[in-house]
């Protein structure tokens, strides 16, 4: 960082290190931390503290399986936690899951960006598998970052008269009220505009597999063998998982018969969002992974069995 | 007709909620009069805990931030690695500073950032409604979560922060107390002398003050101050701790 | 288009001869990805890594069913033996292996990567066994791998490509 004219701290607790960015996204400054299961757990304090004054940050959730200290291993089970707002209070935060090594580069880039443009924790969702693999990557060209240009920020010295700025917990520079209209209206403008998915082989898909992370790239591989074996699937993968990609769900083919979320926990997660997103229209299946990644063989004989009616439909609790 | 020697400093544009007695006000005022006399004002980021010190936010005319609670020598942190230039202090109390926050204080001097931070040590936690403070309430001293008095066999004892934070490779660490103007003044020199080193880069500097809460002590406030000078001093003492331009450790 | 994986024991340096492969693959414009699985010691415990190289959009980075296995051990032979699909490559570290019957389903090349590590460097029995991939399955030409390969090792000496060019010679089928 420092050859390239930025700030990296070793923070000694990521309790600390949110503080840290606290008071460097109060700045201006482009700045962003990560970490994993436990540790995700210890930002959530200061998360809502930048949610609160609406700060940019960018926060790396790469997911480890598991309760407590869980497994070291891959995990998507923190699905929850970073779609559902970030600490106490009632926050909505934009979430990027990248599924492969470019996109990780490619999602960091966007991530500032809509960090900047909402004023708000850009949060990218990755997992175990996608973080530990080496792949094929084209770094975007770096930019300039122009950290004067908040007028919300702490710039530095100030002319005597200027006006100052005090960066506080609901942003005090504004009448309650109005602060509450903004916030509401920001949660509803990201929801609107910044729905994100790619779609696979979905055009004349029996059955339409859900998945993210490394469980879409399963997928994916999933899909081409059950084709080669005469079954017709096709997979939705969000790339925002906040906003859900309700738009995704507007329009599946007329073949569609039954939607099946592919994951890595105990429960279904995601799958409480399919279901909201297709409006109960469609049969609902999950295939529940917990700490072990699928494969393209179980995730093409679970769907066998969903279309020929020998999985049970998913029941949410 | 009397000559004015001393207003109030510009910089306090508005007025604060303290309780009567509260030694905060004090230590707000003698920072704002040390920014001023030292022209640092336009440059001043302050760093306020959400518990009482958070009221300095409102009152003070620079730019400000305030909590997570305890966590405020990590914001202070965060502000002075991406504004190097700017004169960036806490004002924050004994619970922020030696209690919740104590592996963030401990870890700003560790890293010898180069921010003041000026901790009040009232011997209770008082936004909160004046319970034990595992640091500094004094053994014997009652408050709401310490009915009988602190008990040491439950509690512990109250430790002296600044033989902690002495050890580490600061630039300045002292105590002050207000009790009588001649402290006041001592105190505002060292939190001068803080915010020199700041500017000169030499270090972190920490400026504990002895502070009265009459309000949570259950005293009126000439009571409170006796109370710091014939009981707190005796386990908190009023001197400098470090200074670098002295040799370091005094 | 090829599911290959290196495996052996940490420290025979599976995980760089794949590493190495994707690196030269990628630069000829194929996907790829790769991923690894060892035990906590750095030394000593098991060691494996999986490469995936495709012309299209590469699904899962765990493929199930391999097209290439190189072993630098006869225990992870005997382990992932059984992945390897019909008319897969398999190469093994003759040096590490004991008279054995191969399977008639497969075509297995042998190399004796330590024999040629002992002449060429001490630490290059993987790239011996890498030479002797891709003389078996020709997934490379082998100048371009050579050319890829010095520019890698360009400051460790001309070892590594020697080790390249010996395993590449020496490979025989089983």
């Amino acid at each position: 960082m420092a050859e390239r004219g930025g700030t990296f701290i070793q923070g000694e607790s990521e309790i600390a290190s949110m503080s840290m960015l606290w008071g460097a996204a109060a700045c201006g400054e482009r700045i962003m931390t990560s970490s994993s299961g436990p540790g995700y757990d210890l930002k959530q304090e200061g998360m809502s503290y930048l949610s609160s004054y609406r700060l940019p940050a960018v926060v790396v959730d790469v997911q480890r399986y598991g309760l407590g200290d869980g497994e070291i291993t891959e995990g998507q089970d923190g699905y929850f936690i970073a779609t559902r707002g970030g600490g106490h209070g009632d926050s909505r935060q934009i979430v990027l899951t990248p599924a492969s090594v470019q996109e990780c580069a490619d999602l960091t880039y966007l991530a500032f960006d809509l960090a900047e443009k909402y004023r708000t924790i850009c949060i990218i969702l990755s997992d175990g598998g996608i973080s530990q693999m080496i792949e094929k990557v084209v770094l975007p060209e770096s930019r300039e970052h122009d950290n004067k240009k908040f007028d919300w920020a702490i710039i530095g010295h100030k002319e005597k008269d200027a006006p100052k700025v005090k960066v506080t917990n609901l942003d005090r520079s504004m009448p309650y009220d109005e602060y509450d209209r903004l916030v509401k209206k920001t949660y509803k403008e990201m929801f609107d505009h910044e729905q994100r998915w790619e779609e696979f082989q979905l055009e004349d898909a029996e059955l339409v597999l859900v998945a993210i992370g490394i469980s879409s790239r399963v997928c994916k591989s999933a899909v081409r063998l059950a084709r080669e074996e005469g079954v017709k699937l096709g997979l939705i993968r969000p790339v925002t998982v906040w906003p859900f990609p309700v738009k995704a769900f507007e329009k599946l083919p007329e073949s569609c018969r039954a939607l099946a979320t592919v994951e890595m926990s105990l429960s279904a997660q995601m799958a409480q969002d399919v279901l909201l997103a297709s409006k109960n229209k469609y049969p609902m299946y999950s295939l529940l992974t917990s700490k072990y990644v699928a494969t393209p063989r179980q995730v093409v004989d679970y769907c066998k069995r969903v279309l020929a009616g020998e999985e049970e439909e998913l029941e949410v609790y | 007709m009397m000559e004015i020697i001393r207003t109030k400093p510009e910089m306090i544009h508005q007025q604060v909620g303290w309780c009567g007695g509260c030694g905060h006000g004090i230590i707000q005022r003698i920072i704002a009069e040390a920014c001023e006399e030292m022209n640092l004002v336009e440059d001043t980021v302050q760093v306020v805990d959400i518990a009482c010190a958070y009221w300095s936010i409102d009152t003070l005319n620079c730019d400000g931030i305030a909590g997570p609670h305890g966590r405020v020598a990590a914001v202070a942190t965060g502000i002075k690695k991406v504004r190097p230039d700017s004169n960036v202090y806490v004002h924050a109390g004994d619970g922020c500073c030696y209690v919740i926050g104590f592996s963030e204080t401990c870890y700003a001097a560790q890293r010898n950032v180069p921010i003041t931070m000026i901790a009040v040590n009232n011997g209770i936690f008082g936004m909160t409604g004046g319970q034990m403070n595992l640091a500094t309430t004094l053994v014997g001293d009652k408050t709401v979560s310490s009915k009988n008095g602190r008990d040491a066999n439950i509690a512990g004892e109250p430790f002296d922060f600044l033989n902690v934070i002495k050890n580490y490779p600061i630039a300045y660490a002292a105590r002050g107390a207000l009790y009588d103007p001649k402290h006041i003044n001592d105190a505002k020199k060292m939190i001068k002398k803080g915010f020199t080193y700041q500017k000169e880069k030499k270090g972190f500097s920490i400026i504990e003050i002895l502070s009265p809460c009459p309000t949570n002590w259950k005293l009126s406030p000439v009571e409170a101050m006796e109370k710091i000078k014939n009981e707190n001093e005796k386990i908190f003492p009023v001197r400098e701790y470090v200074d670098i331009e002295q040799g370091g450790v005094l | 288009m090829a599911d290959i994986m290196f495996a052996g024991i940490g420290g025979q340096g599976v995980l760089t001869a794949g590493k190495i492969l994707i690196k030269i693959a990628a630069a000829n414009g194929k996907n790829v990805c790769w991923t690894s699985e060892y035990s906590a010691e750095m030394r000593g415990g098991s060691a494996l890594c999986r490469v995936v190289v495709s012309d299209e959009d590469i699904g899962t980075p765990y493929p199930q069913e391999l097209d290439v296995l190189c072993c630098m051990t006869e225990e992870t032979y005997d382990q992932y033996i059984g992945s390897v699909k019909e008319n897969g490559t398999v190469i093994v570290n003759k040096s590490l292996f004991g008279e054995r019957q191969y399977p008639d389903n497969v075509s297995v090349y042998g190399v004796d990567a330590m024999g040629i590590a002992a002449k060429a460097n001490p630490k290059g029995a993987n790239i011996a066994v890498l030479g002797a991939m891709i003389k078996a399955t020709g997934l490379v030409k082998a100048e371009d791998f050579e050319r890829t390969l010095e520019a890698y090792y360009e400051k460790k000496g001309p070892g590594n490509v020697a080790c390249f060019k010996l395993g590449y010679e020496s490979a025989e089928k089983m």
